[in-house]
């Protein structure tokens, strides 16, 4: 029976939801689709999906059966993915504010040519190198950067500019975690993987509403509880989320109370001797830090004075389990429940999960923990928790950061596009590091600048203190992003500066800039991410980007042409490489004898376009892969060849003789542990006194930076939503999911709305010291906030509400706490 | 022509979750077994076809609904943002 167009597509639409649940159904036949592997764009889950293609346009996605993270399925966001390159405002173009067919900060936008934007480009970058230094340059990325764009971005700021003025919108979402890795193991990342889930006995979330933002994820938790009894799920937060239908036991706690719960949880560990001892003994080292460390707030804030380590944060020193045992010692369980909030029982029953020598725990947490004032310190407390019980490292025992975002670990964390970071966890500030990275870079000794550059939430500052004069954006959307944003947005707009945002869509932040890039998105180009279990994804491009918009890689690389070694390194410095002062940034850098090896075409290409290498007569990609991993290989960090991937639904670093690692740090899992040590802390390998062994950081309980007070009486908690991916710019773009959730709400509880005359839907006013947004109340939502407690999703434009929002960070990891601050709400 | 197929877990001891999917309109159980449902939905555009995702999450009994398939071939794309340049 021949079948009309509908029913073949019904019957294709059938066999994929059939085959990702396993149940049988008649095959459906071939279609007239082209169809490709590739990656979800969204969060960091990392799901694979199928492009479907036709003449030129993508017609269609679906869940890839084959790729293991998600087995065929998506969450409603898949929806978008592919649409969302197709909304009708994208930017096709470049725009420059203009007056009198000039630049002028005060103009209006106008559309100009690829030319002209570098024309205006080269311009302010070279008078404010002349004028000020490399370092009023600086450049903000993304976690949503393709590995190679991230990995050029760094090249060209670190090596040809000169500075590390260069930090990811992952500063805001998982610099504590990678502190946090960083001080407990030496080495960044999760030790273990998804496949955790489908081994782990309890599961305790602790500020991780996985069930929204995660939906994959917890599909698989789901499953895993369903279909085992006895499974158990704790959820930990400071407000009711939907995680709390699944789960066995909720405990909502008051902000910042996490660091004593989890100081507690230590306490009644080891006063119930549910120590692992041959674990302690063999594999954990302990230490203690300064206490007196600030909020990362301006130094002339009242809440640094007298904060003497507010720079020196991380420091530490040695001590022993007794120092531990005394410490935790004060934290009982009468006083944590009073502070916390949280009934006694409850916190009992948690602790004793913890300390079940038969439980195989994986604790997930994402932001909860990670914008937090103390977010390195609390990530240490729960490395703490599960070193102590000696629950890490092995199948279903995982202490787990999560990532919001595609590449946050492949790009932001593993390139290193951090103002102190260089590739495969090496940094900027020792000398041996430099070296390296100038090795593999073909560069003069002295190239890369030994100075840390300015984190993100410094970059804003300086840009308010003038010191900033061109920032670049690109994959972000600072001018919503940043808490406390009133004081920056106006800097960017109107003092002696030059603001470049790259971009797909007119987003808050393309409105602040003066020149805007059009942007091509992730199918329109050839890219790879790496999730939060340590898996790198490639795809191929798919289709052509939308008028003259381009990728960024090609924007950065372009753009590099423009400089002559001359203009932007010391004479000295050229006379000791192999180049001439006239060899341009983009011949040093990317365009080199080395990357002319990799010839385009290429096999692996499977006749997809390549719009960057097509126009460079060599496989840019290719080559700056290659280029890029031998920074990992030997050192844990392995990754394989670039074809590889394009084979593969993905593959987990590191990858040792072809081969995938799933736990890290366990002898007969990791390549890296030698036979007979059981674990391997290798990270801390060659760090005296703790070789090869984990760290148990001492930390205290200390209050947040800005606590309800009688004027400003409520706490503000700020996130994200379902439907809503970060700022919005892309799912807000499409009206149907704009229309599932037009508008950001206030989400308060009933009796707090009552006592201030609010109603659900009244329109109210939040009011913080700093600003305010009005939105309208919702009492019985998704979101259910204990009394004192308003929760507000930041993906909405018309609702900024990081107007009100602090912006105090882990002094540590700099990474700001969107979750705690004070402030009023009124009727408007 | 917007087709879709969900991918749908639920709890089969309880009765009428396959009547209440199906009772909600552009919706089709297709095959459906021990708690897992394949439901085809069909739609002008993906405005509705993401109201009738919600509307089945949203069924009691449901425990949860994925996105398997999704085809949109000849929607074109309007958007509500008022153009900034």
């Amino acid at each position: 029976m021949k079948l009309n167009r509908r029913d073949f597509i019904k019957s294709a639409a059938i066999t994929a939801a059939a085959g990702s649940l396993g149940l049988a159904s008649p095959a459906a036949q071939a279609d007239d689709i082209k169809w490709d592997k590739a990656v979800c764009r969204f969060c960091g889950t990392g799901c694979g999906v199928m492009i479907g293609t036709k003449n030129g346009r993508v017609v269609a996605n679906k869940g890839d059966p084959q790729a293991p993270v998600n087995r065929g399925l998506n969450c409603i966001k898949g929806y978008f993915l592919a649409k969302i390159l197709y909304g009708k405002d994208r930017l096709k173009t470049p725009y420059l504010r203009k007056k009198n067919g000039k630049f002028d900060k005060h103009g209006e936008f106008v559309p100009i040519s690829w030319s002209e934007a570098f024309d205006i480009m080269e311009e302010k970058f070279k008078d404010a190198l002349k004028k000020y230094g490399p370092n009023s340059l600086a450049m903000f990325g993304s976690g949503q950067w393709t590995i190679w764009e991230g990995y050029a971005a760094s090249k060209l700021y670190k090596a040809g500019f000169r500075t590390n003025n260069i930090d990811p919108n992952a500063r805001h979402c998982m610099a504590s975690a990678v502190a946090g890795f960083i001080q407990s193991f030496g080495i960044d990342e999760p030790m273990g993987c998804y496949d955790d889930i489908e081994n782990a006995t309890v599961f305790v979330l602790w500020g991780s509403n996985m069930a929204e933002q995660h939906p994959i994820l917890w599909s698989r938790v789901s499953d895993r509880k369903l279909s085992h009894p006895g499974v158990k799920i704790v959820n930990l937060s400071t407000f009711s989320n939907r995680c709390s239908d699944l789960a066995d036991m909720e405990i909502i706690f008051k902000p910042q109370t996490d660091l004593a719960i989890l100081n507690y949880i230590a306490n009644y560990i080891i006063s119930h001797n549910a120590v692992n001892w041959d674990f302690v003994k063999k594999h954990v080292a302990f230490k203690e830090g300064p206490t007196d460390i600030g909020y990362g707030l301006r130094a002339s804030d009242p809440r640094e004075q007298g904060q003497l380590h507010r720079s020196s944060a991380k420091k530490g020193w040695l001590v022993n389990f007794n120092r531990l045992k005394e410490h935790v010692s004060g934290y009982t369980l009468d006083y944590v429940s009073k502070l916390s909030g949280v009934p006694a029982g409850k916190l009992q029953r948690l602790a004793e999960i913890y300390a079940d020598p038969n439980a195989k725990i994986t604790s997930f947490w994402t932001m909860g923990f990670n914008q937090h004032t103390r977010g390195t310190w609390v990530n240490e407390l729960c490395y703490m928790v599960h070193l102590l019980t000696g629950k890490i490292s092995t199948p279903g025992n995982s202490p787990y950061s999560l990532t919001g975002q595609p590449s946050a670990c492949g790009t932001a964390r593993e390139v290193g596009t951090f103002a102190h970071r260089l590739p495969a966890d090496l940094v900027v500030m020792k000398k041996a590091h430099r070296q390296m990275a100038e090795k593999i870079w073909h560069l003069p000794e002295g190239t890369i600048p030994g100075k840390v550059g300015t984190h993100a939430v410094k970059m804003m500052r300086w840009l308010e203190d003038g010191k900033i004069k061109v920032f670049w954006s690109q994959v972000a959307n600072p001018f919503q992003d940043f808490a406390n944003l009133n004081p920056f947005a106006k800097a960017a707009r109107e003092m002696d500066n030059f603001i470049i945002v790259s971009d797909a869509y007119p987003t808050v932040s393309a409105k602040v800039a003066d020149l805007i890039l059009p942007a091509a998105m992730i199918y329109e180009k050839e890219g790879a991410y790496g999730n939060a279990e340590r898996r790198t994804q490639f795809w191929r491009q798919q289709v052509k980007a939308p008028g003259i918009a381009k990728s960024d890689l090609w924007q950065v690389v372009e753009f590099s042409k423009r400089f002559k070694l001359k203009e932007v390194w010391p004479s000295s410095l050229v006379a000791n490489s192999e180049y001439t002062p006239d060899t341009t940034l983009f011949e040093v850098l990317y365009a080199n004898s080395r990357a002319k090896k990799y010839r385009w075409t290429d096999p692996i290409e499977m006749g997809h376009d390549n719009d960057e290498s097509k126009q460079y007569g060599f496989y840019i990609q290719k080559y700056l892969w290659e280029e890029y991993r031998l920074f990992g290989l030997g050192r844990g960090h392995d990754l394989a060849p670039f074809d590889a991937y394009h084979r593969v639904r993905g593959l987990r670093w590191p990858v040792v003789s072809g081969k995938e690692t799933r736990w890290r740090f366990k002898e007969g899992y990791d390549p890296y542990v030698e036979t007979g040590t059981g674990y391997q802390f290798y990270g801390n390998k060659h760090k005296k006194g703790i070789e090869n062994r984990a760290v148990i950081w001492v930390r205290p309980y200390q209050p947040p930076a800005e606590s309800p007070d009688e004027n400003y009486d409520m706490w503000l908690c700020t996130g994200r939503v379902l439907e809503h991916w970060h700022s919005g710019s892309m799912t807000r773009r499409v009206p149907e999911l704009h229309r599932a959730v037009p508008y950001a709400v206030i989400y308060m509880n009933p009796d707090d709305a009552k006592e201030r005359g609010l109603i659900r839907n009244s329109v109210a006013v939040v009011e913080s010291r700093r600003g305010k947004v009005r939105a309208r109340v919702m009492t019985n939502g998704r979101n259910r906030p204990p009394r004192g407690l308003v929760f507000v999703p930041w993906f909405d434009a018309k609702v900024l509400i990081n107007k009100c929002t602090l912006d105090a960070t882990c002094p540590i990891s700099k990474q700001t706490d969107y979750k705690k601050c004070a402030v009023r709400v009124y009727k408007a | 022509m917007n087709i879709s197929s969900l991918a749908v877990l639920y709890n089969p001891q309880k009765p009428g979750v396959i009547d209440d999917i199906n009772a909600i309109k552009g919706c089709e159980v297709s095959l459906s077994k021990d708690g897992k449902a394949v439901v085809v939905v069909e739609s002008e555009d993906t405005d509705s076809e993401v109201n009738i995702c919600k509307r089945v999450m949203d069924v009691d009994g449901v425990s949860g609904a994925y996105v398997a398939y999704h085809y949109f071939e000849d929607e074109t794309i309007e958007s509500e943002y008022k153009e900034v340049l």
